[in-house]
């Protein structure tokens, strides 16, 4: 008997909204101990256990671990990655699928957040560009990292391992560490707990999404969903709240401020942005993830996929963010160029290379559709920092005269997620 | 009382008083005194400044190579040890804004001292230069020098004297400034999103740059005749990379020799350029440099000869100001090394 599908039937089917739970704790100290445990809003940590973790991952070794702490006179290089503690409430499902664990669906469920600490891998990877992070109260409005507890993991690789076996080998050492470091929440009272729901409730805004780039362009230039490097992604739907839940994975070793960071990922400060904004002021309606591409054919495959999703979504307006710098404009204009034509407005995420007397024109490409821009900053303007107190990781910096530890004028560009392009930072440019 | 500023002062061929179109080839003289609008300069002047020195340079024959002249006017007249430098004003003509701005910048980057032109709205050398000179609002012509002079001078003045020119004095140079907000990027971009959609104004944080045009050189005309010169931005260097090249943000570039190799060995070279996925290349360092293939087109008589050495740098994230300057001293290489009648491929990646 053939059965008969009736708008009613279909509303029946209609699936419940997904929820994701996160149990936030707000950690105000980390002390390496002698046991790993959470007492109130102390973190503690046992170095030992944290080597035979990273043992257990296999490759590298961990040579040292530090805790940092706000605006102390420390300074770390090269730092590779930076990822904030996470782990399921149900110690069955893993906080990064596709890496500590199988890559099933995130974005659902119960997971606990050391709110206030990050896990920063250090370590030298040929063909990784150096980057520097910076506690002292100075480098606070360029180096977001300097306002949370940091435990400093450095690295050392086997003399003659493949540096993309070492790189795989210290992201999946860090993310078990910060996997083991939230699990030792589990079971404890969090601070509060932010019930985040998608789809939201429809409503009678403007209908408005997130054209999400990334940057997967080979080796040491790898983004990772669930695990699968997205340099040959087609452009797709994500459920906002699997982002917040660890299903998009850094390992871009682009200039340091240009790339997108996995802390920043799973706090993704658009996507909370817009849910924020759901209903007062406009109607979230979607999350495209693309990547950008290395290849001009490819980019525009990949554009033009992102406009059909975005048609398919009855988008009215997005915003799109900039991953890396250079060829990756090509990717930004090209979309601003396509969406507009469809009628979207388009509000694009950028940083600028305005040259250290901000004189040179900022952007390799523009198109002139592109007249909303929100600037993080000019990657070329130089920054001079006093000498620090504490060093961690490597001692010389190409670029640096001298000690890394003494005063040290760099660009923007080295300085960890200083001009981020997921407008994480509060930096920008003004034109005089 | 404070000894008078020194400035030099420069002009095209028709307001130098030499001639007119007939005379837009002549060649750069000096004059050891104020001449044409320089007197108008140095009444307004008074005895706060002296014209020292008046630079004249045909429009042709400065535009036919703007950056070398610009840079020969510039040595010119760092030898008089000027306060201040001023050009024009150009008015409307495009030509003669142009020099003023090309030669405004080169005396900016040599001397460090303030360099003040004057230019209509619609001249279209504004774009270009205004970042690098304070360029002063004049009339279309020249029947408003008088207007323009005073301008200038009141400009120079505020500038040579460390005070902040009035609002409107100079047009704004677009320079970026780095500045740090109460909100972050994302509030922002989202703020912007709201207004965009919701058809309220808004104002973009980066208004779009303007490039300057860059013409490519007439194509050669006997490619059998001719030495082809490789070289690539792709970060090709001996292993070892003995200059350092640094893989971002370069400020130097390598010349090596290719003497004695018929191609690109992958064991003699490898990469130093964080900016693209390079594992291609360095398995066959000839597909970015592709000396396997001229060296055939060489022994084919396609091509008469190949250098015996390439250029190479990393163009990531390499600010214009070093890019141009690469640009000019590997120009200036192969013309002094290989003389006339060479091509160059130059790859990009």
């Amino acid at each position: 008997m053939q059965k008969t599908v009736t708008p009613d039937s279909l509303a029946r089917n209609r699936y419940a909204p997904m929820t994701l739970e996160l149990a936030i704790h707000s950690i105000h100290d980390i002390r390496l101990a002698s046991s790993s445990r959470l007492e109130g809003k102390i973190l503690f940590v046992n170095p030992r256990e944290l080597e035979a973790i990273v043992a257990e991952s296999g490759r590298v070794r961990l040579a040292e671990t530090a805790a940092v702490h706000p605006h102390e006179r420390v300074r770390a290089a090269p730092v590779l990655d930076v990822v904030e503690p996470r782990a399921k409430e149900d110690p069955k499902v893993w906080a990064f699928p596709g890496w500590t664990g199988p890559p099933v669906s995130a974005g659902h469920g119960r997971t606990h957040v050391l709110r206030g600490t990050a896990v920063v891998a250090v370590g030298r990877i040929a063909g990784a560009q150096d980057a520097i992070l910076d506690m002292g109260p100075q480098a606070d409005p360029y180096c977001p990292f300097s306002r949370t507890h940091n435990l400093v993991l450095v690295f050392e690789a086997p003399e003659g391992l493949d540096r993309v076996a070492a790189d795989d080998g210290i992201r999946k050492a860090i993310l078990r560490v910060a996997e083991f470091l939230a699990g030792l929440a589990r079971g404890l009272e969090p601070d509060r707990t932010e019930m985040w729901e998608w789809p939201p409730v429809p409503c009678q805004k403007p209908r408005t999404g997130l054209v999400y780039l990334i940057q997967s362009q080979g080796d040491l230039r790898r983004t990772y969903v669930y695990g699968q490097p997205a340099d040959s992604l087609l452009p797709t739907l994500l459920d906002p709240l699997e982002v917040l839940d660890g299903a998009v994975v850094s390992g871009n070793f682009v200039l340091p401020a240009n790339k997108t960071c996995t802390y920043i990922h799973q706090n993704h400060p658009l996507i909370t942005e817009m849910f924020r904004r759901h209903s007062s002021q406009l109607d979230f309606v979607g999350v495209i993830l693309a990547n950008e591409m290395s290849r001009l054919e490819d980019k525009e495959r990949s554009a033009h996929f992102v406009a059909k999703l975005a048609r398919l979504l009855r988008i009215q307006g997005v915003v799109i963010n900039q991953e890396g710098g250079g060829n990756t404009i090509t990717d930004v204009m090209m979309l601003c160029r396509i969406l507009s034509g469809l009628d979207i407005k388009v509000v694009l995420l950028v940083n600028e290379f305005a040259g250290s007397d901000g004189k040179t024109p900022s952007l390799a490409e523009t198109t002139p559709e592109a007249t909303a821009i929100v600037s993080a900053g000019n990657n070329d303007h130089l920054v001079t920092l006093p000498p620090t107190e504490r060093l961690l990781g490597m001692t010389d910096f190409p670029g640096v005269e001298g000690p890394l530890s003494g005063e040290i004028t760099v660009p923007l560009s080295r300085i960890y997620a200083s001009t981020n392009q997921m407008g994480f930072n509060s930096l920008s440019c003004r034109s005089r | 009382m404070e000894r008078p500023l020194r400035i030099v002062h420069y002009l095209n061929q028709f307001f130098g008083q030499i001639g007119g179109e007939d005379k837009a080839d002549v060649g750069c003289e000096v004059r050891p005194l104020p001449v044409g609008p320089g007197l108008a300069f140095k009444q307004l002047f008074a005895d706060r400044a002296e014209i020292v020195a008046t630079v004249i340079c045909g429009d042709n024959f400065i535009a036919e190579n703007l950056e070398e002249t610009s840079q020969a006017v510039a040595e010119t007249v760092a030898r008089h040890a000027p306060d201040l430098f001023l050009a024009g004003p150009a008015f409307s003509s495009g030509r003669y804004g142009m020099a003023c701005g090309a030669v405004c910048r080169a005396v900016a980057h040599r001397l460090r001292i303030p360099v003040v032109t004057g230019m209509s709205e619609d001249n279209p050398a504004l774009a270009i230069y205004r970042s690098h000179a304070y360029v002063a609002p004049t009339g279309k012509s020249a029947a408003k020098m008088r207007e323009a002079a005073q301008k200038m001078v009141e400009l120079a003045l505020d500038l040579a004297q460390g005070r902040t020119p009035p609002e409107g004095a100079f047009y704004a140079q677009g320079i970026r400034e780095l500045i740090r907000l109460q909100q972050t990027g994302a509030v922002r971009a989202m703020d912007m999103l709201v207004a965009s959609v919701s058809g309220r104004p808004f104002t973009t944080e980066l208004p779009l740059p303007t490039f300057e045009k860059v013409m490519p050189a007439p194509a050669l005309s006997d490619l059998s005749q001719a030495t082809i010169v490789l070289g690539t931005e792709g970060g090709i260097t001996p292993v070892g990379n003995p200059d350092r090249i640094e893989m971002a943000m370069a400020t130097r570039f390598g010349r090596y020799s290719l003497t004695g190799l018929e191609s690109m060995l992958p064991e003699r070279f490898s990469v130093a350029h964080g900016g693209y996925d390079n594992r291609d290349v360095r398995e066959d360092p000839n597909r970015l440099v592709p000396l396997d293939v001229i060296r055939d087109l060489a022994g084919e008589g396609v091509v008469a000869a190949v250098g015996e050495f390439f250029y190479t740098t990393a163009g990531n994230a390499t600010s214009v100001d070093n890019a141009t300057r690469f640009g000019q001293q590997i120009a200036k290489d192969i013309r002094e090394t290989l003389g006339d009648n060479v091509g160059v491929i130059f790859t990009s990646t």
